[in-house]
């Protein structure tokens, strides 16, 4: 996380309010959206299937079927019930618990032939996957936000030394945390209401 | 009663000092209280998400394969994908023969593309390299056979679905060959079948493991290019 980047000190100021423009155009097939979406999103898709599968060519297996699989069923989008990133990482998650079937079921076949140990395997959507939709919401707050969040919480930094960082005053720095942690938890009620 | 702004809770959940009457309020409040102790939690999830690491973009590729993708099937589709349920034309409600063939079909279906990725996965070793799918045709009114569908690969990389059945011209229209998918929402239209015998190239981007569903319908002269809701005969796709 760079965060060396010297940032204007009141935007704090900003409207609050989400856009939800990149939902309305995504459900309605607008040309560009899926485009948009994935700028948007795909980090997050992408580092839940690798960090899961372990395997950089079926993370992007994955990562491109889920966004097909999402244009393919925009019609079943409902903007209304949540945000088109939320209905993507909704998709990935079950892209990637088939691909973790297919892959079981292939290792009990080879098992069956080859009579090898079943190979234990802890179940790799759980808290991990939490994690890194945490870490996605934290992005998708954007700079300076994610910045000084990371800073704030990833890396334990105090305010102070985070104003000193960015260079920015220590009560934007306060009032920048306030407004992430309303922004972060709407986003993650909003995440889990989608799944 | 007027509760605490969200800044100010946030605040407080953040240990920073507020203001006597909305320190009052939140000790009094039971919302309140329950908002901070919610950020006071998300705040230690955050603290737990640390190790996580950053996340990681996928390869500059990935877009490229998506868009390519999604362009050839949205090339393909145009003018031809049919949403039964999008309820452009209710020109006949589905008779209960169709809607029951759908619940069958929908339960088939899941066998029947497990079928088909076997298939897929065996072509590539087998001498035989041109038999894609195939799927038994039944008349729906009478669940007879009615013949066979089969779908070819040929050498120039073309898929074609080559149609069997008995041809039985009728006064209500022509015969038209779709293939479905397994929600029997997003179809494609084929052609129209002239005899006993036809073969129907399946246009670039249609995977049959997407469309499994063969379906022959009895279309009206009326300009109207969707489906009828009038299905004759129908068959699953698979290995």
């Amino acid at each position: 996380m760079s965060a060396g980047t010297a940032m204007v000190a009141e935007t704090a100021e900003r409207d609050d309010a989400p856009d939800r423009s990149l939902d309305r155009d995504f459900a309605a097939g607008v040309d560009g959206s899926l485009e948009r979406l994935y700028r948007e999103s795909s980090a997050l898709v992408y580092t839940l299937a690798l960090r899961s599968l372990g395997d950089r060519a079926e993370a992007e297996d994955v990562t491109q079927q889920t966004y097909v699989a999402a244009w393919r069923g925009r019609a079943r989008f409902d903007p209304e019930r949540g945000t088109a990133r939320g209905w993507v990482v909704g998709i990935a998650k079950r892209t990637i618990a088939d691909a973790l079937e297919s892959r079981s079921r292939e290792r009990r076949r080879l098992e069956a032939v080859r009579d090898l140990p079943p190979a234990g395997e802890p179940d790799p959507l759980a808290r991990e996957a939490d994690r890194i939709m945490v870490r996605g919401e934290v992005e998708s707050l954007g700079p300076p936000r994610s910045t000084i969040v990371a800073l704030a919480f990833f890396e334990g930094r105090t305010h102070e030394q985070i104003a000193t960082e960015l260079r920015m005053p220590l009560g934007t720095v306060k009032s920048h945390l306030r407004r992430s942690l309303i922004a972060l938890r709407r986003g993650l009620e909003a995440a889990d209401a989608s799944l | 009663m007027r509760h605490c702004d969200d800044e100010v809770l946030a605040a407080l959940a953040l240990g920073e000092p507020v203001d006597a009457s909305d320190a009052a309020h939140v000790a009094a409040c039971e919302r309140c209280a329950h908002e901070v102790a919610e950020l006071r939690d998300l705040q230690a999830t955050l603290v737990d998400a640390g190790p996580a690491g950053p996340l990681v973009a996928p390869p500059d590729g990935v877009w490229e394969a998506i868009d390519t993708q999604v362009r050839a099937e949205d090339d393909a589709a145009s003018g031809s994908v049919v949403p039964l349920t999008a309820g452009r034309r209710p020109r006949r409600a589905p008779d209960r023969t169709f809607a029951g063939w759908v619940v069958g079909a929908a339960a088939a279906v899941g066998v029947a593309i497990g079928g088909v990725g076997v298939a897929l996965a065996l072509r590539d070793t087998a001498p035989e390299q041109s038999l894609v799918a195939q799927a038994a045709l039944a008349d729906l009114a009478t669940e007879a056979d009615a013949g066979t569908a089969r779908v070819e690969r040929r050498d120039d990389g073309t898929e074609v679905l080559v149609v069997d059945t008995a041809y039985a011209p009728t006064a209500d229209g022509a015969l038209e060959v779709w293939l479905i998918d397994p929600d029997v929402v997003g179809m494609v239209s084929l052609g129209f079948l002239t005899a006993d015998h036809g073969e129907f190239e399946i246009p670039a981007g249609y995977d049959v493991t997407a469309f499994p569903i063969v379906d022959i319908s009895v279309e009206p002269a009326d300009g109207d290019p969707t489906h009828s809701g009038d299905s004759i005969t129908r068959g699953v796709l698979e290995g």
